[in-house]
C-alpha cells in the first residue's frame, strides 16, 4: 500500500471491485468472504488468501470463520517446510547489458542441511526474448509494459539458470527471520503467486518486491524507505544489512569462476587439453593413457573439460548429440581415477563491501595553470576508476552522471553521461569474449568551449593477470555540434587492481574525424579506497585536437573526493 | 552400503525412466523426493559421481537418510560403470544391471 493505494495490479488480488484504492471496503468484502465461504476446498477464499485470515484472526480475535480445507496450501507448506530465509544476489553476468545491475531473489530454506533442497521465490518480467527488440524492451520495461509474475522454484533451478548458464556468481545472505516470520511471508507469497504486478525496471522490479516480503515477515524493519526512486538490487542487500537482518554470507563460485579457477590449476604444459578434448582435437586415451601426465593433473584437466564441455552446450556452440557422448565418456574416464583433490575457488570481495551506487564528488585542480574547481553526483553506479572492490573486473554501469566545473566566475558542463555501460571481459584459455562499451551524453572531449553531444558503441579485447588487465578499443562515435561530426577512435588502456586499497588507470585514445580534424586523448588516474565508500582521486587528462595548422590543446591537473550512499 | 547404492541404482534408474509406476516394489527406499531430486539434477549427479563428490550426492544422501557421506560417494564414483552403463541405457541394460549387482 502506498499513498492509499495497492501496488498489485490484478483484479483477483481484491475481493472488492474498488480493492486496489479503497483499502475499507476491501477489508468488508474480505471479512464477507471468509465468513460466507461458497466453496471449502482449495478454492475457498480462506486457501487463497491465508495470509488475510491468519492477520484477521490476530487482530480482530475472530475464531469462527468458516471450516476449509486447504490441500494445495498444505502439501505445498508441507513440501517447503520453511525454517528460515536467505537474500540471494546473483551478481552481475559479465557482458550482459540487462544484468549489469545484478538481480536479488529470497530463498525459504527448509529443514534439510542441504540448501539445495529450498525453494527460491522468484518475481521476473515474462519477456518473450525473440520477440523484443532491445528499443522494446527498454520502453517497456521503463513504462511498466511488462507484467511480472511470482513463482516457487526449486533453489537448484536457479542455480543451473544463474550460476551455469549465465555464469553469474552467487551470493546468499543468510538472514535473522524467525520460523514464524518466515510462515507469514510464505503466506503472503501463496496469495500472490498467481496474481499479476506490472514490472517496471528501475521501481517496482525484481528486488523492490523482496523487499516488500521481507517487510511483511517482520513488519518492524523498514527496507522501502531505504529507496527514493530507484532500486537497484545490490543496494538492496545494502539495505538489509542496515537493518541488521543479515546474520552470514556464503558464496557460490560461478561456472565463469570455476573454470578461471581450473585455468590456474592446469600446468602449462596441459593448460590446452581440456579444450582440445572438447572440440575433438584430441582422443580421450591420449590424455587418460599417457604417462607424462600426473595423475592429479588428469583429473584437472577432464574435471575442466567437463565444465567447459557444459558451458560450450550451454552457449550452443556444440550439438546436444555431441554433448551427450562427450559428457558420458569423460564423466566415465574422470571415476576411472578415483577421487582427487576438491576444488577450492577463493571467496571474492563481498559485494556488500562494495561502494553504495550514489555518488557525489568535489574536486579542484588546474587546467591550463589556471584554478578550476569541480563538483558532480551521479544516481549510479560504477566506472572503471571507481574502486572494483566488490565488482566485476571491467564492468561499467552509469545513469545520469553529471560533473560541473567552476573557473574564472563561469560555471560549465563538463559531463552529463545519460547512459554509459562497459564489459571489459579479459581473454583466457576457455573465454574468448570480445568487450564493448558505449555511451550517450554530453562530454568535452571534442575541445572548445562547451560540451557536446556525444553517442558512440565500441567493441575491442582486453587481457589480464592478478596484477592488471589491459584493453583495446575501437570506438566510432559521433558528435553533436553545430553540425554533426562522426570519428573513429582508438584507445589502448591499462587497469592496475591488484591492490584493494588502490587502482590506477591509464588511457591513451586517437582519434580520427570526418572533418581531417585529428585528435590526441590521454588520462591518468591514481585512486585511493580510503573507506568502504570514499575515495581520493588524482587525475592527470589531456586532450589536442588538429586541424591543419590550428592546434587546440587543454591540460588538467585535480584531486577529487568521492563519497558513495 | 550395498544396499544403499541398490537403491540409489533404482531411483537413478527410475528417474531415468521416468518410470514412477515401478516404484510399489521398491516403495519403502523410494522416496519420491529423492526421485524428484536425482530426476532434475541428473547431469549434475552424473559429474559428481564421476569426480567422486559434490553437493548434490551430499543432498541425495540427507535425502537417503545415509550418514557416511564420504563412504557414500566413493561408494557411487567406484560405481560409475554399473550406474552409468551406456550413454542412453535402454530399460533392459539398467535392469541388469541392477539385478547383476543385488545378487
Amino acid at each position: 500500500m502506498v499513498n492509499g493505494e495497492s501496488e498489485i495490479d490484478d483484479v483477483q488480488f481484491f475481493f472488492a471491485s474498488d480493492g486496489k484504492t479503497n483499502a475499507k471496503s476491501e477489508l468488508d468484502a474480505t471479512l464477507d468472504a471468509l465468513f460466507q465461504e461458497k466453496s471449502f476446498d482449495d478454492n475457498s477464499s480462506a486457501c487463497k488468501f491465508p495470509a488475510r485470515k491468519a492477520w484477521l484472526k490476530e487482530k480482530l480475535n475472530i475464531n469462527d470463520f468458516a471450516k476449509v480445507t486447504c490441500k494445495k496450501y498444505d502439501d505445498t507448506l508441507k513440501k517447503l517446510n520453511p525454517k528460515s530465509a536467505t537474500l540471494v544476489y546473483p551478481s552481475a553476468h559479465i557482458s550482459s547489458p540487462t544484468s549489469m545491475f545484478g538481480h536479488t531473489l529470497i530463498r525459504i530454506n527448509s529443514g534439510y542441511n542441504s540448501r539445495l533442497l529450498s525453494y527460491a521465490v522468484n518475481y521476473a518480467a515474462e519477456v518473450e526474448s525473440k520477440k523484443t527488440s532491445m528499443f522494446m524492451y527498454a520502453t517497456k520495461g521503463l513504462t511498466g509494459g511488462f507484467s511480472g509474475s511470482y513463482s516457487l522454484l526449486p533453489y537448484y533451478e536457479k542455480l543451473k539458470e544463474y550460476r551455469d548458464t549465465e555464469q553469474r556468481d552467487i551470493w546468499e545472505y543468510d538472514l535473522n527471520l524467525s520460523e514464524e516470520e518466515v510462515l507469514r511471508m510464505f503466506m503472503h507469497i501463496w496469495e500472490l503467486k498467481n496474481t499479476k504486478s506490472d514490472y517496471y525496471f528501475f521501481t517496482e522490479n525484481c528486488s523492490y518486491n523482496m523487499l516488500w516480503f521481507l517487510e511483511i515477515a517482520r513488519p518492524s524493519i523498514h527496507l522501502r524507505e531505504h529507496f527514493g526512486y530507484d532500486i537497484i538490487p545490490l543496494e538492496t542487500v545494502h539495505a538489509a544489512k542496515e537493518e541488521n537482518i543479515v546474520e552470514s554470507v556464503n558464496y557460490r563460485a560461478s561456472k565463469r569462476s570455476i573454470l578461471l579457477k581450473y585455468e590456474e590449476l592446469l600446468s602449462d604444459e596441459n593448460m590446452h587439453l581440456p579444450r582440445n578434448l572438447v572440440e575433438s582435437k584430441i582422443e580421450l586415451n591420449t590424455v587418460v593413457d599417457n604417462k607424462n601426465i600426473d595423475k592429479q593433473q588428469k583429473r584437472y584437466i577432464l574435471e575442466a573439460a567437463l565444465e567447459f564441455l557444459e558451458y560450450s552446450f550451454a552457449k550452443h556452440y556444440i550439438s546436444e548429440e555431441k554433448y551427450l557422448s562427450l559428457f558420458h565418456n569423460m564423466t566415465k574416464a574422470r571415476a576411472a581415477l578415483g577421487s582427487g583433490e576438491k576444488l577450492n575457488v577463493e571467496v571474492p570481495q563481498d559485494p556488500l563491501d562494495s561502494h553504495r551506487a550514489l555518488r557525489v564528488s568535489a574536486g579542484a585542480g588546474y587546467r591550463d595553470n589556471k584554478p578550476i574547481g569541480f563538483l558532480g553526483i551521479r544516481p549510479a553506479h560504477h566506472d572503471l576508476e571507481d574502486s572494483n572492490y566488490g565488482f566485476l573486473r571491467g564492468s561499467q554501469i552509469e545513469f545520469l552522471n553529471l560533473q560541473l566545473s567552476y573557473a574564472e566566475n563561469n560555471v560549465s558542463v563538463e559531463e552529463a553521461t545519460i547512459l554509459s555501460a562497459a564489459s571489459l571481459n579479459q581473454r583466457s584459455e576457455f573465454f574468448d569474449n570480445f568487450s564493448w562499451r558505449a555511451k550517450t551524453g554530453w562530454d568535452r572531449d571534442y575541445m572548445g568551449e562547451k560540451a557536446n553531444f556525444i553517442s558512440t558503441v565500441g567493441a575491442g579485447y582486453s587481457w589480464g593477470n592478478k596484477l592488471a588487465y589491459i584493453y583495446l578499443m575501437a570506438d566510432p562515435l559521433f558528435y553533436s555540434t553545430e553540425k554533426i561530426v562522426t570519428a573513429i577512435g582508438g584507445s589502448l588502456g591499462l587497469v592496475i587492481d591488484k591492490f584493494s586499497y588502490m587502482n590506477t588507470n591509464l588511457e591513451l585514445t586517437r582519434r580520427w574525424y570526418d572533418t581531417r580534424e585529428e585528435q590526441w586523448l590521454a588520462e591518468a588516474s591514481q585512486n585511493f579506497r580510503v573507506s568502504q565508500n570514499l575515495q581520493l582521486k588524482f587525475k592527470y587528462d589531456y586532450g589536442e585536437k588538429q586541424y591543419l595548422e590550428i592546434k587546440e590543446k587543454r591540460e588538467t591537473l585535480r584531486a577529487v573526493l568521492n563519497y558513495y550512499f | 552400503m550395498k544396499n544403499i547404492l541398490m537403491n540409489l541404482l533404482t531411483i537413478m534408474v527410475l528417474s531415468t525412466l521416468g518410470m514412477s509406476d515401478v516404484s510399489h516394489k521398491n516403495k519403502s527406499i523410494v522416496n519420491e523426493r529423492a526421485k524428484e531430486f536425482v530426476a532434475s539434477n541428473m547431469y549434475i549427479l552424473k559429474k559428481e559421481i564421476a569426480m567422486g563428490h559434490g553437493e548434490s550426492i551430499d543432498t541425495l544422501a540427507e535425502l537417503l537418510n545415509i550418514k557416511n557421506v564420504a563412504l557414500f560417494s566413493a561408494s557411487l564414483q567406484a560405481n560409475y560403470n554399473r550406474i552409468y552403463m551406456t550413454q542412453n541405457g535402454t530399460i533392459a541394460d539398467v535392469f541388469n544391471s541392477i539385478s547383476a549387482a543385488s545378487m
